[in-house]
């Protein structure tokens, strides 16, 4: 009998590390694909037969990445793009969220479920109007453009995640800080954040990377390189009849790195899940 | 009740944003989209001649460098926000779907002041005025591998019948070789487009003729469909050629796996970089005739200014500008033969006289436009842009639809796009 | 005190949600009135336009490449969300149990969703290549295949292309949802379910199952979301092609507006499926509703 659960438990760990094997060979193989097209030199790049590993090794492409073009600039942008929509998503969605689901007023199930109507209509289908009222608004060519127009899909989400989570906060918590002569603003700052706060971190960490990624809107709102961000400059190395792999592939790696980094970073919290807020508690 | 007269505040606020008095007032910016190309001197030296042209001028000037893939979506969005540049730079077949927008500038002042070539008319002329500026001619050349016809003691092919026939012997798909690497993918690129069309024609087929009426369906065009469909259904192009863009056949040539493409210069100026010996085992030559003859449709590079940009005078004034002699010979000189003048007295040097340059000289003057023989409307135009015999090919090969039928389809499809 | 702050519960309710009524309701709401009124027109970007009542509609309706689209859109999120809740699930009970190197896996398994979904596009784009492409020739030395599959021409094949990128990138947020739901139940309901005498399967209906329920709808429901707008995926691996073949509602839309210049005819198509979306979204907020009563 303990034999045999013993001989179950060993076939357990192998099924294990042969499903684990698979899965990271699986989630891995494209990334280091694009980490060794980034290092192969142009000649070898279109090879009938591609081999697992180049023959030759450059860092020409690297190189050319950061002196002859200007997608560190691109890169900056990204960041001050993807950090500051990041944050005003976040303070308004707390706030709403709070609002939404602890504070009573009417039309408050109204506006909750309104919040559904953001996801209608595609990014590719709301562009040009979007266009006209940014360019209207005298903010075209303008990486400030893509903080508000980010809102759009940033907010819903966080809203989302924000509000079932601190619906699950148990109310007795604020209820006695109201005793103690809290006000709601107190209540949300001293009580609400504290016990959301490696949720609020998931959510931020997730809106960030909704920012970083975004192509659409960036490619039609912002212009000038100067403006640009690193999805776009990734693309600009598209030419009319020739596609530059090896900067594509080499910028690739460089736009890849803030999120991954950050996820890495973030693992604490990411343990508690990407929708950490519709756990039950 | 104050949130929804608040909501409803803001509701007139956003209005007014879209409707079209309220343009903002924006600065004298003279903003010109160029077009992104591989040669990397181009732009820069573009960029430079642009600079130039603002501080003499006393003007604030930007320049941008815009992927073709991308242009379409960015000034698509500006025409409809009423703040378009002021100058860009694009196919010839795309900016003649702009001039029948009645978004573009005469530019009959640049026009008067300039000579250009017949050549360079062709290209930039549309039938509802003058508002097109031919930069350069990029006229399509033959590339074959000369070393794999010789080794099977084959001469080069002077037909399509030729062609097919031997190209049947040179194909090594085994080895990975194919003999044609005609691209077929509905990318919106022109290459595509204008392979069918060049055979269409050769073999005695007319899209759209003379007076504008859609006669394509004939028993011409639906030899020359069959032609071309056999060409991928036969296994002489990869069998992934029939989707490729146009960035597919530069790469195929260059990786040496197909022997025969047709292409503008680019390829010319890449293989004379980076790929000498393969430039030492290719012929150029002008493209195979058919039982009409050999047509080559051409095109090129063009500059349009736009209407409600913010200062068309000096718009027009930068254009041109840019055909100062000695900066346009010299850049022309820069494109490795890629780009032929659009006006004389610029190639009496020596690189146009070496031979394998002057020959895409001599081929800039032998195209046609490439909705031959229609008379040149935006929807002409945009028959030839939406590749609709590309579409009827892909038809063919991917659905093994009848030629016939694809040829009916074809014909209501051009209907379609005419308004007929 | 009490009405006071009943007083102040109101005014700020309003205040923080004014700026989330003015997302939904302008910076959203108006471009899609915009979007609305021009499907009924005959618009095209740079000409004069009028409006044309439902012909539109008609047009698209009549026109079998739409209902290609359409059925492409629905194998598409429906295969994406079906494989990604499945195979999702599935490493999350892996990563669930102890074993050495877990954290290694866990963190490789994050790498596909934190990376910008054009790098994907473009990454799976060059490894698709049926020449040079890494993914035919390691099918051809392991004797998978003889000839180069076709992944982006072959008509049969383009969308399945598609599909596999969405799952490789769409993994990990079922993944880590799931794993975070996972641990947060109650070993003790699991022993109380063994000493019932519950075998493996019923342990997992009885106890898992209910206890992630939340966190797989709204997990689902986000996903279906994104995956039916999914659109740079599709654009930049294929661009919808070959004739059609892998187009979905997004590209489909995008193309016809631009490519063509069709604008009218490309609002109408995404108008077209609006209630489509609505009862979707009806149908989960009923669902996450009705969990939220549970507690």
């Amino acid at each position: 009998m303990i034999k045999s659960n013993k001989k179950n438990q060993n076939i357990k760990v192998i099924l294990i590390y042969i499903i684990s094997i698979i899965g990271v060979l699986w989630s891995l193989f494209p990334i280091y694909w694009m980490i060794k097209s980034s290092f192969t030199p142009d000649a070898e790049m279109y090879q009938l037969n591609p081999k697992l590993v180049p023959s030759h090794f450059t860092l020409d492409h690297y190189k050319d990445l950061f002196t002859e073009t200007i997608f560190m600039k691109n890169f900056v942008n990204s960041i001050y793009v993807s950090v500051f929509s990041t944050l005003i998503a976040l303070f308004f969605s707390i706030t709403g969220s709070y609002a939404m689901t602890r504070l009573r007023y009417k039309g408050r199930l109204f506006i909750k479920n309104s919040i559904f109507f953001s996801y209608l209509l595609p990014a590719s289908v709301l562009f040009i109007p979007m266009y006209i009222m940014i360019s209207r608004v005298g903010l075209g060519n303008n990486k400030n453009a893509l903080l508000i127009v980010y809102q759009t899909f940033i907010i819903p989400y966080c809203c989302y995640m924000l509000m079932s989570y601190f619906t699950a906060i148990p109310k007795a918590m604020e209820e006695a800080a109201f005793v103690d002569g809290c006000n709601h603003i107190q209540a949300l700052v001293k009580i609400i954040l504290p016990i959301a706060l490696p949720s609020i971190a998931v959510v931020a960490t997730f809106a960030f990377t909704l920012s970083w990624n975004e192509y659409l809107y960036a490619l039609v709102l912002t212009t000038s390189p100067s403006q640009q961000t690193v999805t776009i400059g990734i693309s600009n190395f598209k030419y009319s009849d020739t596609f530059i792999w090896g900067l594509i592939m080499s910028s690739s790696v460089i736009a890849s790195l803030p999120a991954v980094i950050l996820y890495m970073l973030a693992q604490k919290f990411l343990k508690t899940g990407l929708a950490a807020g519709s756990v039950k508690q | 009740m104050r949130k929804f007269i608040l909501v409803l505040v803001s509701l007139a606020m956003g209005v007014s944003l879209f409707a079209n008095g309220a343009k903002e007032a924006e600065s004298q910016k003279l903003v010109f989209w160029d077009k992104s190309e591989y040669v990397q001197a181009y732009n820069e030296q573009s960029k430079a001649h642009f600079e130039e042209f603002c501080e003499a001028n006393g003007i604030e000037g930007e320049y941008i460098i815009i992927p073709p893939n991308d242009l379409k979506q960015k000034l698509l969005a500006s025409i409809e926000a009423g703040n378009p540049p002021d100058i860009i730079v694009t196919d010839d077949f795309s900016a003649k779907q702009y001039a029948g927008m009645g978004q573009l500038l005469s530019v009959d002042s640049v026009t008067n002041a300039i000579d250009f070539t017949q050549t360079g008319k062709n290209i930039a002329s549309v039938q509802n005025g003058n508002y097109i500026v031919p930069m350069c001619v990029m006229a399509p050349g033959f590339y074959i591998r000369s070393d794999k016809w010789e080794e099977k003691g084959l001469d080069l092919p002077t037909t399509w019948e030729e062609l097919f026939e031997t190209a049947k012997i040179v194909n090594d798909p085994e080895n990975g070789f194919y003999a044609l690497g005609y691209p077929m993918g509905a990318s919106g690129g022109g290459d595509a487009e204008s392979m069918c069309r060049s055979i269409i024609l050769s073999f005695g087929g007319v899209p759209i003729d003379e007076n504008g009426n859609v006669t394509i369906n004939s028993p011409e065009t639906l030899e020359a469909l069959k032609f071309i469909a056999s060409l991928y259904t036969e296994g002489l192009c990869p069998p992934s050629a029939i989707t490729w863009d146009d960035m597919g056949n530069n790469t195929a040539y260059t990786a040496g796996s197909v022997g025969v493409i047709q292409n503008s210069g680019s390829v010319f100026s890449q293989l004379k970089e980076e790929y000498p010996d393969l430039l030492e085992k290719t012929a150029i030559t002008s493209y195979p005739s058919g039982p009409y003859g050999t047509y080559i449709p051409t095109g090129g590079n063009v500059f349009c200014v736009f209407k409600n940009g913010s200062s068309n005078d000096m718009a027009l004034k930068y254009v041109e500008y840019f055909f100062e002699k000695d900066f346009y010979e010299n850049l022309l000189t820069e494109m490795q033969g890629m780009w032929q003048p659009t006006i004389d007295g610029v190639t009496d040097n020596d690189f146009w006289k070496d031979p394998a340059n002057a020959g895409w000289l001599a081929a800039s003057q032998n195209g046609v436009p490439n909705t031959y023989p229609a008379p040149v409307t935006d929807l002409t135009t945009l028959s030839f842009s939406e590749q609709l015999c590309v579409k009827a090919i892909q038809q063919i090969v991917l659905n093994g639809v009848d030629p016939q039928k694809a040829l009916d389809d074809l014909e209501q499809s051009f209907k379609d796009v005419l308004g007929q | 005190m009490q009405n006071s702050l009943i007083k102040q519960e109101k005014k700020l309710g309003y205040i923080f949600s004014f700026p989330i009524v003015f997302l939904v309701f302008i910076i959203i709401g108006l471009p899609s009135i915009y979007t609305f009124i021009i499907s009924f027109t005959n618009k095209r970007i740079g000409y004069s336009y009028h409006f044309v009542g439902v012909d539109n509609y008609l047009r698209i309706f009549k026109d079998p490449t739409y209902w290609l689209v359409l059925r492409n859109t629905f194998i598409y999120t429906v295969s994406c969300i079906v494989l990604k809740l499945v195979l999702g699930f599935a490493f999350a009970m892996l990563l669930n149990e102890k074993f050495k190197g877990r954290g290694f896996v866990r963190v490789s398994m994050l790498v596909p969703w934190a990376i910008p979904g054009m790098v994907a596009a473009h990454t799976w784009r060059w490894m698709y290549n049926d020449q040079y492409g890494i993914i035919n020739v390691i099918l051809k030395n392991i004797g998978f295949i003889d000839s180069p599959i076709l992944w982006l021409s072959d008509r049969n094949i383009a969308l399945i292309s598609v599909i596999i990128v969405n799952i490789w990138r769409g993994i990990p947020f079922f993944l880590f949802s799931i794993l975070g739901g996972l641990q947060t139940i109650d070993t003790q309901l699991y022993d109380a379910a063994k000493v019932d005498g519950a075998n493996v399967v019923k342990r997992f209906l009885n106890v898992t199952v209910p206890s992630i329920a939340p966190v797989l709808t709204i997990t689902t429901l986000l996903s279906t979301i994104w995956t039916f707008n999914d659109f740079d995926n599709i654009w930049l691996i294929t661009g919808g092609g070959p004739l059609n073949a892998s187009s979905v509602i997004s590209t489909y839309t995008y193309s016809t507006a631009f490519i063509s210049n069709q604008m009218g005819r490309a609002l109408a198509v995404s108008i077209s499926i609006i209630p489509i979306l609505v009862i979707l979204l009806i149908i989960a907020n009923k669902m996450i509703g009705s969990n939220e009563s549970d507690r």
